[in-house]
This record gives structure tokens, C-alpha cells and sequence, in this order.
């Protein structure tokens, strides 16, 4: 199924163009990279904070509320040039394992994210308090190590033969 | 030169990355993901030079909360990069982009002196203005782009 979705898409011709055209890859990477950035140091800063491992003299709440909105958009750069990618070389990440685990440690940090942006948004106050709960503390600690596997992951999709 | 790039290549810990098949993309991951925390931190601070982010923190406060991980992660960034050099230093001398990025690294790194020399010299008059005096926003607004274009030619670097 995947094989036919890869041969499928390696006939469009945006396929052969971000594929051919010499400076399109490193260019988009050199993109995606960059929103890495902003989505890596705006979730470390919040989980640690949450966590409590540093401080702010930004009250919790109101940091998760101004950070949040630079993760999405950050994301959303991130989604875009990650399929230009996938359309210059579909096989390369498509039937690529770690690619296949990178998307599903996604779909799950997409979850925990959205969860915590909804409930920061509903009450701020309670994540202004001056510690968090456990179990606050112990899904911070959860969604910076799925970056981090996300982030990893990403690097070595070029350094694992595809199926 | 090259007969000291040769030797450096002959090092132990040159060698060893090298030939190993899993050394050299673990210290590139960890490059990656250092460089990501140090452009991402200076980001945010450069953005509230410029007067976008941040509206109503001072920047002192910016400063002194992020520049102490920026420092952490950059110190990671150059020893994995250290690291990385070493185990090709002739062929990565000789790369446009490598060159490139060294040089526009250094003048993000002259930039950020004069800031702090000079500009900020008179912090307590602008910590909380909005918007930021020319100067400052200009050493945000370069800071922002000569980073970019840093990892620009830090991902190029692979592609020559």
C-alpha cells in the first residue's frame, strides 16, 4: 500500500522539482530546522517550567498562553516543509521505520500539546500555582522526552535504510 | 595547513568517529539539537530587542532568564561540532558553507559584543520601552538574520 502511495507521488511533477532543483532540499531543511528551533527551546522552556525544574518571573499561565501560539505556528512551517520533503524522496521517509516511529511520537505529543494548551487556556490560574501537581509534572517531563525522541529521530530517518 | 588538518585527522578521536557507523550522527543529533535551543533562545530575545515579542517584559529580564541555556547549549554545539570537524577536518576546511558559517558565527558573536559593550550601557533608560531606540532593535534585526542564515549554511554544509 505504502509502495504504491511512494511510486504515486514520485510521478508528480512537484515530486521531480523538489527532488531536481539542486537547492530546494537543503533550503527547506535549512526551514524545518529552523522552526525546530522555535517548537524545541518554546516546549523546553514550558516543560520545565511545569516540571519545576526553572523558574520564571513570568507567572506559568500566562508563559504557556504567549509561547503556545509560536509553537503552532512554528508547526505549521514545520508540516509544510516536512511534506516537501517527503515529496522529494517519499520512499526515503514513507517506508523509512523511524520516520513511521517519528509520526507516531507526533501524533502523540500533537495530544498532550493540545491537552495542555486547552487547559492553560480554561484556567491559567491553576498553572500559575507555585508548584504543579504530579501528575502535571510528570506529563512535563513526558512531552520534552517525546521531543527529544522526536528530534532525534528526525535526524537518523537519513541514517536508516528504508524498507 | 593541510599536513595539520592531515595530522588531526590521525588523531585517536578523529579516527574513531570516523569509522564508526553510529558515532558521527549521534554527535550530529546532538549538534542539531543544541543548535535549536541556542537559535531559539536568542530568537526570543532578539525579537523583544526588535519590539515584537514579549511586549511587556523588561529585557533585562529576558537576559538573564534565557542567555545561561543559551551559553549551556552553545558550549554542546561547538564541542559536538569540534568533534564533528575533526573526524574530516581536511574536507570540511575546504567547505564553502563550513567557511561560511564559522565567519557569519563570529560576526553574530561581534554583534552581540558591541550590544552588551556598548548598547547596553544605557539598558536602564529602555529595559521596558516600547518601541525599542534604533540601536537596539538594529542588534536584534541583525542578530535575527545573520542566525538564519547560519543555519542555512550549516545544513548546506552537508550538501557540497
Amino acid at each position: 500500500m505504502l509502495q504504491h502511495v511512494c511510486d504515486w507521488l514520485t510521478e508528480q511533477s512537484i515530486s521531480a522539482f523538489v527532488a531536481n532543483t539542486f537547492w530546494v532540499i537543503p533550503m527547506v531543511q535549512a526551514v524545518h530546522i529552523l522552526s525546530l528551533a522555535v517548537v524545541f527551546t518554546a516546549t523546553t522552556i514550558i516543560n520545565l517550567n511545569l516540571a519545576g525544574i526553572t523558574h520564571s518571573a513570568v507567572p506559568r499561565g500566562e508563559l504557556i498562553l504567549r509561547l503556545a501560539p509560536w509553537v503552532w505556528r512554528a508547526l505549521g512551517v514545520m508540516a509544510v516543509t516536512g511534506v516537501l520533503l517527503i515529496l522529494g524522496e517519499p520512499a526515503r521517509s514513507l517506508l523509512n521505520p523511524v520516520f513511521q516511529t517519528k509520526m507516531a511520537l507526533l501524533v502523540a505529543i500533537m495530544l498532550l500539546t493540545i491537552g495542555l494548551h486547552i487547559a492553560v487556556a480554561r484556567d491559567a490560574e491553576r498553572f500559575s500555582a507555585t508548584s504543579c501537581g504530579f501528575g502535571v509534572r510528570a506529563l512535563a517531563l513526558l512531552s520534552l522526552s517525546l521531543w527529544f525522541a522526536i528530534a532525534v529521530a528526525g535526524r537518523w530517518i537519513a541514517y536508516v535504510e528504508h524498507a | 595547513m593541510d599536513a595539520f588538518l592531515e595530522w588531526v585527522e590521525t588523531l585517536p578521536p578523529s579516527v574513531a568517529i570516523a569509522e564508526s557507523g553510529w558515532l558521527f550522527p549521534t554527535i550530529e543529533t546532538a549538534h542539531v539539537i543544541a543548535i535549536a535551543l541556542v537559535v531559539g533562545s536568542i530568537l526570543m530575545v532578539d525579537l523583544r530587542l526588535v519590539g515584537v515579542g514579549w511586549h511587556n517584559q523588561p529585557v533585562s529580564q529576558l537576559t538573564r532568564e534565557l542567555l545561561p541555556w543559551t551559553w549551556i547549549a552553545f558550549t554542546i554545539a561547538l564541542a559536538s561540532g569540534l568533534l564533528m570537524w575533526i573526524s574530516s577536518a581536511v574536507r570540511y576546511t575546504h567547505n564553502l558553507p563550513f567557511l561560511a558559517k564559522l565567519g557569519l558565527i563570529f560576526l553574530a558573536g561581534v554583534n552581540m559584543a558591541w550590544f552588551h559593550a556598548v548598547t547596553q550601557r544605557t539598558q536602564d533608560a529602555w529595559d521596558r520601552t516600547l518601541p525599542p531606540p534604533r540601536s537596539v532593535k538594529a542588534a536584534g534585526a541583525l542578530s535575527i538574520g545573520l542566525w538564519v542564515v547560519v543555519v542555512v549554511f550549516g545544513r548546506w554544509i552537508g550538501f557540497v
